[in-house]
């Protein structure tokens, strides 16, 4: 057996050029599909994991998909934003508790989540070093936005301006680092934790300045009327929150107004949930209520669906690379015509000569099954780096 | 559903892939509960400490800490005391603005019981507003609101209430014993509210004037002829003080000034010699020196006898 085996690892050795271009082809044939099943699942498993542990999103009319996808894995938010009046309507029903999310601005590229404390329990968060904010203007990174950062507790963090064009609307705020997530694994690794009421100041709703009523910021007003102190631009509002300065920091108007981009409502229990999904949906109509599970599952039933489609045309494919390979194996055969004489004449039974070109049908197809595990592997260990290398 | 965008399938596989977990992938998240231990519930005035006492103890253990400030309506905590209170079972606020520190600190917004939301529409906004404008941003203002509600013993009430409630929410197998001793202390400040009441309707047109503008719920509930001025009663006011005061006394002629805590010596002498007595009645925002918030507001009917006598 040994010889036979010999005899073919000879063969696909020496014709190395050939043998490369079949174990690619049957490689990549098998892998295609296996690989993109096992991605498939694990994408499904992961997106519906998150939402299932979400029960109830609102936020602003529009796309449901998007809403969900900003809410879950803090992508870019719509334009359109819920007034914080809405948190508290959530809570105020006694029905279940809400917890805005503000995704507006990033820092060094990692989104900045403002939030409350009352997410860290929702999604059982523990700081590994450190501890969650607890003044204003402090932030807690998640695990690889520590790494993507390079910041550790002591180290600052920047907000950007929202977009090229922010130049005025919002400032960049300095923000101490004062605690670092464990890592989850989610989204949650990936982001820059706020209170709220920072994100506000970020935006701009919330400021801090030299007090205009006192004598002292007399350079900076123009004018003292009954009741109102008009300054002028060189009163500058404090891009860094410390102790010295964080009292002058206040709301500009009423903070029910103020924008979050999506409240994670989070029901007492399952009645509370039925029924708070219930006045909703009989009620107000400037809003959307929505369950992210529904949601995730209509679009993982479209994953699927582009899946099978993927597989089926794989398999189509795959039948073509066989026949070819086939094809390639007999016309091999035709042209060994003299070799497989020359063995025969030597002594070569016809059952060896059937088991020397079984041998090397049989090291390709091993070798490339191999290959084809192998990428899978390497996909489903390695597929978030992998996107994060491609996408830069 | 919307109709799918081809973009957010992108999306949604890159997400798949990206969201891999790669990382404690066998491990289920650890909780970030408040730790065990006796149950903690902290307040942040005062009279919210004696009511959630009377309704909570020995069930409960009752914290203070802005107790260590002369004023705790000015109170600035310190993360360390933040990070303390964000592992409290509950958090007892006054509401009304007296929490001028709670817009500068985290805490989770599911744990706070603001005691004075239920009965918003009773709130007083303070007279005094400034409003200010400076670089492309429009006039804003900032104007408060009255925040001693508790002078009025029925709002007082109403605010015990509200911590029984949130007691009886989130211990809800102690129902039955905070509810026993929640009416007890009713009882208590139904009576104050009588005997205050009593007191001031002997002469409900008799001017005063009060020394410090807190007693904004105590004057409207109990029907005072007060107008207030801005002293300390441990600080002599300056001239321009004195001229400010000697005008008011021209429109509303008081014979007794209503002071928070004991005035200096000095300040009574002066105060005297124009004519007009002094009286302490205590808001008690602070833990008294001695006895309790129901020993300080019957030392206040005795003060407020002697000015309605």
């Amino acid at each position: 057996m040994n010889d036979v085996l010999y005899m073919a690892w000879r063969y696909v050795r020496y014709h190395w050029g050939k043998t490369v271009v079949l174990l690619a082809s049957i490689s990549l044939i098998l892998f295609l599909p296996v690989g993109l099943h096992v991605v498939v699942q694990q994408g499904a498993e992961m997106l519906t994991g998150r939402a299932k542990s979400t029960p109830v999103l609102i936020g602003p009319k529009g796309s449901a998909v998007d809403l969900t996808m900003s809410a879950l894995y803090f992508r870019h938010p719509n334009p359109e934003s819920l007034p914080y009046r809405e948190v508290t309507r959530v809570t105020q029903t006694g029905l279940a508790i809400g917890i805005p999310l503000h995704l507006r601005y990033t820092a060094g590229g990692q989104r900045i989540v403002g939030t409350t404390l009352d997410y860290f329990e929702f999604r059982r968060l523990n700081v590994e070093r450190g501890r969650l904010m607890a003044m204003l203007g402090e932030c807690v990174l998640g695990a690889k936005a520590a790494r993507a950062l390079q910041a550790d507790l002591g180290a600052h963090v920047l907000s950007s301006p929202a977009g090229a064009f922010d130049v005025a609307g919002s400032f960049p705020l300095k923000m101490p680092v004062v605690g670092v997530l464990e890592p989850y694994g989610t989204a949650d690794d990936e982001a820059v934790f706020v209170d709220l009421k920072t994100a506000w100041v970020i935006e701009g709703l919330t400021h801090g300045h030299m007090d205009v009523t006192k004598p002292e910021a007399e350079s900076g007003v123009l004018a003292r009327e009954e009741g109102n102190v008009v300054a002028n631009a060189s009163v500058l509002s404090y891009t860094e929150i410390t102790s010295q300065n964080i009292d002058s920091f206040h709301f500009h108007g009423d903070p029910d107004t103020f924008p979050v981009d999506a409240v994670l409502a989070v029901p007492k229990d399952r009645k509370s949930g039925i029924l708070l999904r219930g006045r909703y949906e009989e009620g107000d109509t400037s809003v959307q209520m929505l369950v992210p599970l529904r949601v995730i599952n209509e679009l993982v039933e479209t994953m699927f669906s582009v899946r099978d489609y993927i597989v089926m045309a794989g398999v189509g494919v795959g039948v073509a690379t066989f026949a070819t390979a086939a094809l390639v194996f007999m016309l091999s055969i035709r042209l060994r015509r003299r070799e497989i004489e020359t063995i025969r004449k030597i002594g070569g039974t016809r059952r060896r000569l059937v088991g020397i070109l079984a041998g090397e049908i049989v090291l390709v197809v091993a070798a490339a099954i191999s290959i084809a595990a192998a990428l899978t592997f390497i996909v489903s260990r390695f597929g978030d780096e992998m996107v994060r290398v491609v996408a830069g | 559903m919307n109709k799918k965008h081809p973009a957010v399938l992108v999306t949604v596989m890159t997400l798949a892939l990206a969201g891999c977990p790669s990382e404690k992938k066998d491990e289920a998240p650890k909780p970030a509960g408040t730790g065990a231990g006796r149950s903690v519930v902290y307040v942040s005035n005062y009279p919210l400490k004696y009511f959630a006492e009377r309704v909570a103890l020995p069930l409960v253990e009752v914290r203070f800490v802005a107790g260590a400030a002369d004023d705790p309506a000015y109170w600035k905590p310190k993360a360390e005391d933040v990070s303390a209170m964000q592992q409290a079972d509950l958090i007892v606020l006054n509401g009304a603005s007296y929490e001028q520190w709670l817009n500068n600190v985290s805490l989770p917004q599911s744990k706070l019981v603001d005691t004075s939301a239920g009965f918003h529409d009773k709130w007083i906004p303070l007279e005094e507003t400034i409003t200010h404008s400076h670089g492309l941003e429009g006039k804003h203002e900032h104007s408060g609101i009255a925040f001693t509600t508790w002078l009025d013993m029925t709002l007082a009430i109403e605010q015990a209430r509200a911590v029984k409630d949130a007691l009886a929410a989130r211990w809800p197998e102690h129902k039955a014993q905070f509810t026993n001793q929640f009416e007890k202390l009713e009882k208590d400040l139904k009576t104050l509210d009588e005997h205050i009441a009593a007191v001031t309707s002997k002469a409900p047109d008799r001017p005063v004037i009060f020394s410090h503008p807190v007693y904004q719920y105590f004057q409207r509930r109990y029907d005072v002829n007060g107008k207030s001025v801005h002293w300390e009663p441990d600080e002599m006011p300056d001239e321009a003080m004195w001229s400010e005061f000697l005008e008011q006394l021209k429109q509303h002629s008081a014979k007794w000034m209503i002071w928070e805590g004991k005035p200096l010596q000095s300040i009574v002498d002066k105060l005297q010699a124009l004519g007009v007595n002094s009286a302490v009645v205590d808001p008690c925002g602070n833990v008294p020196d001695d006895g309790d918030f129901l020993g300080i507001m019957s030392q206040n009917i005795v003060s407020l006898r002697r000015v309605y006598q």
